[in-house]
């Protein structure tokens, strides 16, 4: 059935130990113990982080490996990192030649793009971890966002190659025996427009690292060796029984999930494309080989990050609320083929990989909603509503940056209305204060409110989208990546769709341009950066809202008059 | 002159108001304590105060010191029990409560629902004007649409009025002029600004403290109220203080004016308690651990002090991002494991322990109250921990029948015996709180092996030294009394108040940071001195909270009280980089910001000194009151010793194994620990060397 020019991916099954051979309490106990270790590397992480995308938007990922490259344990941040990781530490142990030319106190950066799944601003740091004898048990590693890395411009929506899009650290060591590596750092802060930012974030990775890998090491050390590796095999057999019993629940089947992208950043054309979700039993295989060509602008998404955005729905649909590790991965085939937007070839530009990425997550619902409605909400606002700013400050001279998503409203679902939050796929970004923004950045904050009738109306309705005007009070350069705006977030079960994702200048003199993918645009003093995140689709039949929850909405003004009376007309009607 | 000095404390809980009575002979110092206990009545709670208080024998009129808790503030928020509130904002702003931080702490959740805001939005409402973060007037506030609001407002049924504007923490003059109009226009309805709450910034944080301090408004103060009518109707003349969440108690008047700073002033006054015996007994590195019927709660407490932060949430979850409340708290991490938690064995054959409990009724299996479900305690009367002849102090018997029929399911899933079931729960128990305990010690920059861990609580003392163990610890204290420590914490407690400022300074701007302290100072002297404490009764110790130029998170360093020079400002930032180091484990050559002061202000007001208990030469062996095979878990079974709390005194030791009964509480001590019995009758029991 595999023709040549196809690849089918699945998580790593090696075995380093017995499960039958673990007893369930110390299986759960170990669960515990390595979850709270990577959570300790991620609190060193943020308390540490210089730069807002760290400590605020979670824009990282930390996780502890075993030698193996399976992942053990991972702390909650950007979802979207979560499959990609086990790449970045596979591809920087083989860039430096292997385990061998590995040794304490080393600690790895990696960046290239087609290995980290990501844009070269998302930078690797791995530590191997040794235990006293030397035995090499597994890796800490931290991938986190760097503001600037000396691309043409901090954020990108229009390369033509990956050269353009930053300096790559193809895995070189920046500690080496536990030394600073001097000649690597200076480049590292000579490669960047926010020096201070890049460095201090580059310090809370490796702080971070250094504390899982004392955590990890204690945990090793206090079950043994031998029922440390039985306890793990059992946790991954655990989980795989999780997702397989949460596929078997689901009718076999090919569902076909489609979506569209507005554009490539380079030209206007929409790009609509298909992903196939096949079940068979418990097993699960999702098919983008259907996809379009490799694109001329940067919306490429590199393999690690097909896999990841696949691996990412599966969890979130079947994972048990769990924090995720190798053995839910199992049940989980990704089939691509080379050349394409989920699978593209070096030097395709791939600067907005997530935007495809989160795309796909979409698009893999829309395909379960076709075998189980109640599986899955509406469609959100379908994007994360990126703007990145940056400039050099009046006062003092200072560069300064900054970025973050935005809240969009979220699908309704079977049983509840949707509410209004960050993409899924940022669940643990926190959004920054208002107050602390303003402090930090030249602008003032007009409005940030609930956007009437922009919600999809269903027996659930959509959560609503919001309308935020950022007046800048410098000159300030924008590089907006928001996803969205041309089609309306799909209803679900017969609800309705919702507004969709929109961005733009209001100038001075009344003038808009509206700006969804724009690189550099300076919006001028005094003039108005507009965005308007989209509402969530509705579910289930508007004419089935109980009259009650639409006369709410109503008072709540989250939907007009006008709006009630053209969706839920039997609100009005008499008796 | 009496010759007795008399303090009092009562606690009024959910279903039991407590009481804890001390008596000190001025002459001999001879200290006698007595507790009682009677039912809490809702919704006269004086009647309960009362109750117990005649219970006690308690000469109202002669009492010197009378501290009271109560649960009232968190009972009304969880409860959805305050008044019907309305918010007024800044021009586009209303949905701030709403949005809330756009976060998902259930991030895998695809259906995940916010937790609502307390105030709807129709009765969220704005008003023109704006401060700048500087605290300058850009905009000025326009109040004229007030009346409008408030008629609405009126309409709607609304009780209680919130004010919170964008950057009042800086400039409070929008916030008090709108307050003003407000009270002009309705002097009847209760209005509160954030800015009387706290001066720190987060819009979102702010605001809904403020809603939810204007949502227990009425029913803090009508509480209140009663309980001061009540003691004065029988004849108390004295002062009433009230338990803070920060450690501290303070008036009666100055609580009633922001009651929302009673919110978690039960755990406080016993991590209070725990810091005060670190104190007494030599030991000022605690790690303090607290576990009741439903959840453990542990903090840690650092060279005698214990930490207050603003950044407090309710019904904060793995599954829900919960309500922050921005008012000083002692930093505390809950988790829902105690006694009654619910053991269960998942579809995929793994067993977990709460946070489902099984509550007052029915209660643990054991209770022969109908309980179906197993918990932790019936796991320790299966391993014997628990004297099964002697539960809950010989006034239940213990059901064993009813805790095999309710663990056989679970042995039947996970195909082990009963026994290896209940070391299981015991062991995922033990492995939630050292869970827990790592957040307050590891996560935050300590080595709990440099801590003594002090247990309370009706639990703590069963799992305090497994835990130990595990956390490395050199010792664990079970203070005399554990089960009712929180009352004693409370006797113990000074009159504080802990003050935030967020003001942004460089850091060699020694003139605005004098000029905040001496503000602060000024302000915290006024305001002790309207509760009849002279100035130089206060003790003052600002904190500076700094942070390295662009990070966000800032660490608090402690600086002397008194005017800022340069030289002053110089030191304090030499010791930040040291702070700094000791949390984070290294120091940058970056600049340094000053994030703002916390200023903690306190005077002592009648606190009670602990004396040591007399020795009566009774022996040792007459405390033995048997021996029985006790399941240690991972350690095996040993035949214990079983000790009665009551005959022990100052000075003796012995070994463990051993279990020590008391009527509250069980002791579980290990294989090769030692015990021994401090001068104020505090269990020691040495883990290590």
């Amino acid at each position: 059935m595999l023709t040549r020019n196809i690849e089918v991916h699945r998580a790593g099954v090696a075995r380093s130990g017995d499960a039958a051979k673990a007893d369930p309490i110390t299986t759960e106990v170990v669960r515990h113990a390595l979850n709270s270790a990577a959570n300790q590397m991620k609190r060193a992480l943020v308390r540490t982080a210089f730069s807002p995308v760290i400590y605020e938007v979670l824009d990282f990922a930390v996780a502890i490996y075993d030698p193996q490259m399976r992942l053990l344990a991972q702390a909650p941040s950007l979802p979207m990192f979560m499959g990609t990781l086990n790449f970045c530490v596979q591809e920087a142990v083989k860039a430096i030649g292997g385990e061998a030319n590995m040794f304490p106190g080393d600690m790895i950066m990696y960046n290239w793009p087609y290995g980290t799944g990501s844009h070269p601003q998302d930078l690797a740091v791995v530590n191997p971890v040794y235990l006293d004898d030397g035995e090499l048990i597994g890796y800490t590693a931290i991938k986190g966002h760097w503001l600037d890395i000396a691309g043409k411009d901090p954020y990108c929506t229009d390369t033509v190659d990956v050269f353009q899009e930053g300096t790559v650290y193809p895995g070189v060591k920046i500690y080496k025996r536990g030394e600073l590596n001097d000649d690597i750092y200076r480049m590292v802060v000579a490669n960047s427009r926010v020096p201070k930012f890049v460095a201090g974030d580059l310090n809370a990775q490796v702080v971070g690292c250094r504390v899982g890998a004392s955590s990890f090491v204690e945990v090793v050390k206090r079950f043994g060796r031998d029922e440390f590796r039985n306890a793990v095999e059992a946790m991954f057999d655990h989980g795989e029984r999780v997702v397989r019993s949460y596929f078997e629940s689901i009718p076999d089947g090919r569902y076909v999930g489609q979506g569209e992208m507005d554009s490539d950043g380079i030209t206007d054309a929409a790009i609509p494309f298909e992903v196939v979700v096949e079940i068979e039993g418990s097993n699960v295989r999702l098919d983008f080989t259907a996809v379009p060509e490799t694109r001329a602008g940067p919306v490429n998404c590199p393999l690690p990050s097909t896999i990841s955005a696949s691996r990412v729905a599966i969890s979130m649909l079947a994972g048990y609320g769990e924090a995720p590790h190798e053995g839910h991965f199992r049940p989980v085939e990704v089939v691509t083929r080379p050349g394409t937007m989920f699978h593209p070839l070096p030097p395709a530009p791939c600067f907005l990989y997530g935007w495809p990425a989160l795309q796909a997550i979409e698009v893999i619902y829309n395909a379960i909603s076709k075998a189980l409605p109640a599986a899955v909400p509406a469609q959100s606002g379908g994007c994360i509503a990126s703007v990145v700013y940056w400039g050099t400050r009046q006062a003092t001279g200072e560069p300064w940056a900054d970025g973050s998503p935005h809240p969009t409203g979220q699908g309704a679902f079977k049983g509840g209305d949707g509410g209004t939050m960050l993409h899924i796929s940022e669940s643990a970004t926190r959004f920054s204060p208002i107050e602390v923004w303003e402090a930090k950045n030249p602008w003032i904050m007009d409005r940030m409110a609930l956007a009437q009738d922009s919600c999809g109306p269903g027996e659930w309705r959509g959560g609503p989208g919001i309308d935020f005007h950022f007046r800048m009070t410098e000159d300030t350069f924008i590089t907006t990546a928001v996803e969205r705006t041309k089609n309306a977030p799909w209803g679900l079960a017969g609800g309705g769709g919702a507004r969709p994702n929109g961005v733009g200048v209001r100038f001075p003199d009344g003038r808009f341009e509206s700006l969804p993918k724009t690189t550099r645009f300076v919006v001028p003093k005094d003039a108005v950066l507009e965005l308007s995140t989209g509402g969530g689709g509705g579910y289930g039949a508007p004419a089935d809202r109980p009259k009650a929850a639409v006369e709410a909405d109503l008072k709540a003004g989250y939907i007009s008059e006008e709006f009630a009376r053209q969706h839920y007309p039997h609100a009005f009607a008499e008796g | 002159m009496a010759e007795t000095t008399l303090r009092v404390a009562t606690d009024v809980g959910g279903t039991f108001t407590d009481l804890v009575y001390f008596e000190t002979d001025r002459a001999t110092g001879k200290q006698t304590i007595r507790t009682a206990k009677s039912d809490t009545t809702p919704p006269n709670f004086e009647a309960g105060v009362l109750n117990v208080l005649k219970k006690g024998d308690v000469d109202i009129a002669s009492v010197d010191f009378f501290a009271h808790g109560t649960t009232v503030v968190i009972n009304a928020l969880t409860e959805r029990k305050g008044a019907k509130t309305g918010l007024i904002t800044t021009e586009g702003f209303r949905d701030v409560l709403e949005i809330a931080r756009g976060n998902r702490p259930d991030f895998f959740n695809l259906m995940y629902e916010k937790p609502e805001p307390f105030v709807p939005r129709h009765l969220r409402r704005e008003v023109p004007g704006r401060i700048s973060y500087r605290g300058e007037e850009t905009k000025p506030v326009d109040l004229s649409a007030l009346p409008a609001i408030l008629d609405d407002f009126r309409t709607e049924g609304v009780q209680a009025v919130a004010v919170c504007l964008l950057h009042s923490y800086a400039n409070p003059a929008h916030e008090q002029a709108v307050a003003a109009e407000i009270r002009r226009l309705w002097p009847e309805v209760s209005v509160v600004a954030s800015h009387q709450i706290t001066r720190e910034w987060r819009e979102y944080e702010r605001s809904n403290t403020t809603v939810l301090s204007a949502y227990v408004q009425p029913v803090a103060e009508r509480y209140l109220g009663r309980i001061e009518e009540g003691l004065a109707s029988a004849d108390y003349r004295g002062r009433l203080y009230i338990m803070q969440s920060n450690c501290g108690v303070d008036s009666l008047r100055s609580v009633k004016a922001i009651p929302i700073t009673m919110v978690e002033s039960g755990p406080a006054s016993g991590f209070w308690g725990a810091a005060e015996l670190g104190r007494i007994i030599g030991e000022p590195n605690v790690l303090a651990l607290d576990i009741g019927g439903t959840t453990a709660k542990c903090s840690l407490i650092e060279n005698g002090q214990v930490s207050i932060k603003t950044d407090y949430w309710i019904e904060r979850s793995r599954k829900s991002a919960g309500y922050p409340i921005m008012v000083p708290v002692v930093d505390l991490v809950e988790i829902g494991n105690g006694g009654g938690s619910i053991a269960r064995v998942d579809a995929f054959g793994k067993l977990h322990v709460g946070p489902q409990s099984a509550g007052a009724s029915p209660g643990p299996a054991s209770y022969g109250r109908g309980g179906t479900l197993p918990t932790t305690t019936d796991a320790n009367l299966v391993l014997g921990r628990i004297n099964r002849d002697y539960f809950c102090g010989g006034e239940v018997i213990a059901d064993m029948d009813a805790v095999e029929r309710a663990m056989a399911p679970l042995a039947a899933e996970l195909g082990v015996g009963i026994t290896e079931v209940a070391r299981g729960i015991v062991r995922i128990a033990n492995s939630n709180m050292v869970n827990a305990l790592k957040l307050v010690s590891l996560n935050r920059g300590h080595d709990p092996r440099d801590f003594t861990l002090v247990v309370f609580g009706g639990g703590g003392a069963m799992h305090g030294v497994a835990l130990g163990q595990e956390l490395g610890v050199r010792k664990v204290v079970v203070p005399r009394g554990a089960p009712v420590f929180s009352a004693w914490g409370m006797m113990m407690s000074d009159l504080r108040r802990d003050y935030f400022v967020t003001r942004l300074m460089e850091e060699d701007d020694a003139a605005g940071l004098d000029a905040l302290v001496a503000e602060m100072t000024a302000h915290a002297t006024a305001q002790f001195g309207e509760e009849g404490v002279a100035a130089d009764q206060v003790t003052f110790r600002p904190l500076v909270k700094c942070r390295y130029q662009n990070q966000e998170h800032s660490v608090e360093v402690p600086m002397e009280p008194g005017p800022v020079d340069a030289a002053k400002l110089a030191g304090m930032i030499a010791r930040f980089h040291e702070v700094y180091e000791r949390e984070y484990t290294y120091r940058l050559n970056a600049a340094v910001e000053i994030v703002g002061v916390h200023l903690i202000a306190s005077a002592e007001v009648g606190k009670l000194e602990i004396v040591a208990l007399p020795k009566t030469g009774a022996k040792l062996e007459d405390a033995i009151k048997g021996r029985r095979m006790v399941d240690y878990a991972t350690e095996g079974v040993h035949e214990a010793v079983i000790y009665n709390a009551e005959k022990l005194e100052p000075g003796m030791v012995f070994a463990g194994p051993a279990v020590i009964e008391d009527p509250g509480t069980t002791i579980v001590v290990h294989p090769g620990n030692r015990v021994s019995i401090d001068d104020f009758g505090n269990t020691h029991i040495e883990i290590r060397g």
